[in-house]
């Protein structure tokens, strides 16, 4: 399957003619006719498809204003980097859209191009470590825990979330627990994971995250019991960056993962190699309709079966064959159309929108 | 900085019949990361082998659990959110009181923070005995312990309690509000504000009235009806 080696893009303040051979046509009227050209970075194909959903209004509407750039790019109801004069960030409904306004040669029409798609949380302030979460009465109440190791049979590791309180109410659901322990992963941290970059923040903030939820991960092995880790959405990319850094083995640690994206395939062989235990009792890697998790695990498919899969004979096998075999059946469309519309937007046969209608039956 | 919310009057309205006593409240769309709950209309608030326990052996019945987002006017990033719950709970076994009399709902409403939050309290003093850290009230889990900790008003013609919860090592307190039902049911009505990053704020200040003003904004559009026969009760 011919699929783009990672959905994380590097970080870069200017747009090279190189950089710029990776944008396309946004759709049939952007090209120029009329108002400027608008271009998008055809790899943001699984981030566009994940946040915006042409079947609602909501995405009608984002659809609609990126067309509108022709005319209005750039204009006062846009955030300019203070930085970059040339650089533009517009809010539509529940994401952000990056946009820079170049002329790359002398002869060529000054275009829009699109360079990131976001959501446009803004955090809380709170810093990635431990917090514990209840379920008191009707709410999840949140507090700062002291302690350096896990001590509770359950942790989640959140995905994008906008805030602590937010990411601890999914993770009594995800859990099912009326308490539970919460790496949180704050917004900001995500931005720059490559998920949803950020232009602004730095490299610093990921790697604190990251350093702290090792020493977590390496004290937590001290354990009796077993403890069972939630792993859910862009939390996968962040204990792919913290395991890195993990010595000894993970033995008292159970990992599961709840609509993962990054590079899930690779991270299910660290904890492999960190033995780590991987769940067998119910679906290791597992989704709930989140189209991002859905896409990032289409275009790794087969790698993440593999490395999914039980030797006969060993504890889980059939359980995990049964688990494997519904993935594959849940993906197999969704791959197959994305790898399709990655080799028609590579060979600039077609426009971003295009592409957009054709696989959005899919998801 | 102008915060925009949601429109109210757009948003659908949700009643519920909770045995003679109606719930009506506006309910924004829900902007979150997990499933909303939005429990059956009709629900029978006597039936109590359908209320839940929570990390407390307390039984509730949640009617609500929603989300949604504020925003910063003219800018491309969200303000925060609110984080709202909403729940039937009772008395409990051997503490028979009278819910529609004010003096008794005060009451109660204290004795039902201190079955909340007292074993927590309990719990952080070994966690923190155990880090060899020490025991300061200010930094545990914060909740109303004398009347005086509750704010008490008057709306849709009956008491209602409201107190600020939560933990200090959070930045804030969040709001939560009980009202009877009637003689021996009552409304939890919770909001917390998540987001409100006070890197986008002039101080701690600013964003709590902003948040006070916006509690206010979500109440105006919540409205309990009671029958006659229960409004005669109240005292």
């Amino acid at each position: 399957m011919n699929q783009p080696a990672s959905l994380v893009h590097k970080r870069s303040t200017v747009l090279t003619a190189n950089d710029a051979k990776k944008f396309v046509f946004f759709s049939g009227m952007t090209k120029g006719a009329s108002g400027r050209p608008i271009k998008i970075n055809a790899s943001l194909l699984p981030h566009f498809i994940s946040l915006v959903d042409p079947k609602t209004h909501d995405g009608q509407a984002v659809i609609h204003h990126i067309q509108g750039l022709r005319a209005t790019a750039g204009q006062a109801s846009s955030m300019q980097n203070i930085n970059n004069a040339f650089e533009h960030m517009d809010r539509v409904k529940n994401v952000q859209i990056c946009y820079k306004i170049l002329q790359l040669d002398t002869g060529s029409p000054v275009t829009v191009y699109i360079t990131d798609i976001r959501a446009a949380y803004v955090g809380d302030g709170k810093k990635a470590g431990l917090y514990n979460v209840s379920q008191l009465g009707v709410k999840a109440i949140v507090k700062e825990t002291t302690n350096l190791s896990v001590t509770s049979p359950k942790a989640v590791i959140n995905g994008s979330s906008a805030s602590a309180d937010q990411a601890g109410e999914t993770a009594l659901k995800l859990t099912s627990a009326g308490s539970t322990a919460l790496f949180y992963n704050p917004t900001n941290v995500i931005n720059e994971l490559g998920s949803w970059r950020s232009t602004v923040h730095s490299d610093r903030e990921t790697k604190l995250a990251a350093n702290e939820l090792t020493t977590v991960l390496v004290k937590s092995q001290n354990r009796t019991s077993v403890l069972n880790w939630y792993v859910e959405g862009e939390g996968a990319v962040l204990l792919a960056r913290a395991l890195a850094n993990v010595t000894g083995d993970l033995s008292q640690q159970k990992f599961r993962f709840i609509n993962p994206t990054g590079d899930v395939a690779t991270t299910i062989q660290k904890l492999k190699n960190k033995k780590a235990q991987l769940v067998t009792e119910t679906d290791l890697v597992s989704y709930t309709g989140k189209r991002a998790a859905a896409i990032a695990a289409a275009s790794q498919l087969n790698r993440l079966t593999n490395v999914m899969t039980v030797e006969k004979g060993k504890p889980g096998f059939e359980q995990r064959g049964k688990s494997i075999h519904k993935l594959r059946a849940d993906l197999a469309r969704g791959s197959s159309a994305m790898a399709g519309a990655n080799n028609m937007i590579q060979a600039g046969k077609t426009t971003f929108l295009d592409i957009l209608k054709q696989v959005q039956g899919v998801f | 900085m102008e915060i925009l919310s949601p429109s109210y009057q757009h948003s659908p309205l949700i009643v519920y019949d909770l045995n003679g006593t109606e719930l009506i409240l506006r309910l924004p769309q829900h902007d979150g990361t997990y499933e909303p709950t939005l429990a059956a209309s009709n629900v029978d608030i006597f039936d109590h082998s359908i209320y839940r326990e929570g990390y407390q052996p307390i039984p509730y019945l949640i009617l609500i659990q929603n989300s949604w987002t504020y925003r910063f006017a003219n800018s491309p990033i969200d303000a925060g959110h609110l984080i709202l719950g909403i729940g039937v709970t009772h008395y409990l076994e051997g503490q028979e009181t009278d819910f529609l009399n004010k003096a008794s709902f005060s009451q109660w409403v204290l004795t039902r923070f201190q079955e909340n939050y007292g074993p927590l309290i309990e719990e952080e003093i070994l966690e923190l005995k155990a880090n060899d850290l020490p025991i300061i009230e200010e930094k545990m889990w914060q909740y109303p312990k004398a009347p005086g900790d509750l704010k008490e008003f008057s709306k849709c013609g009956i008491h209602w309690c409201m107190a600020k919860t939560g933990h200090p090592s959070m930045g804030k307190l969040d709001p939560v509000l009980l009202v009877p039902i009637n003689k021996t049911h009552a409304l939890e009505i919770s909001t917390t504000f998540g987001g409100f990053n006070p890197e986008y704020f002039d101080s701690i200040d600013t964003i709590e009235e902003i948040k006070e003003t916006l509690l206010q904004e979500f109440l105006e559009h919540v409205h309990i009806n009671y029958s006659p026969e229960t409004l005669a009760k109240i005292s």
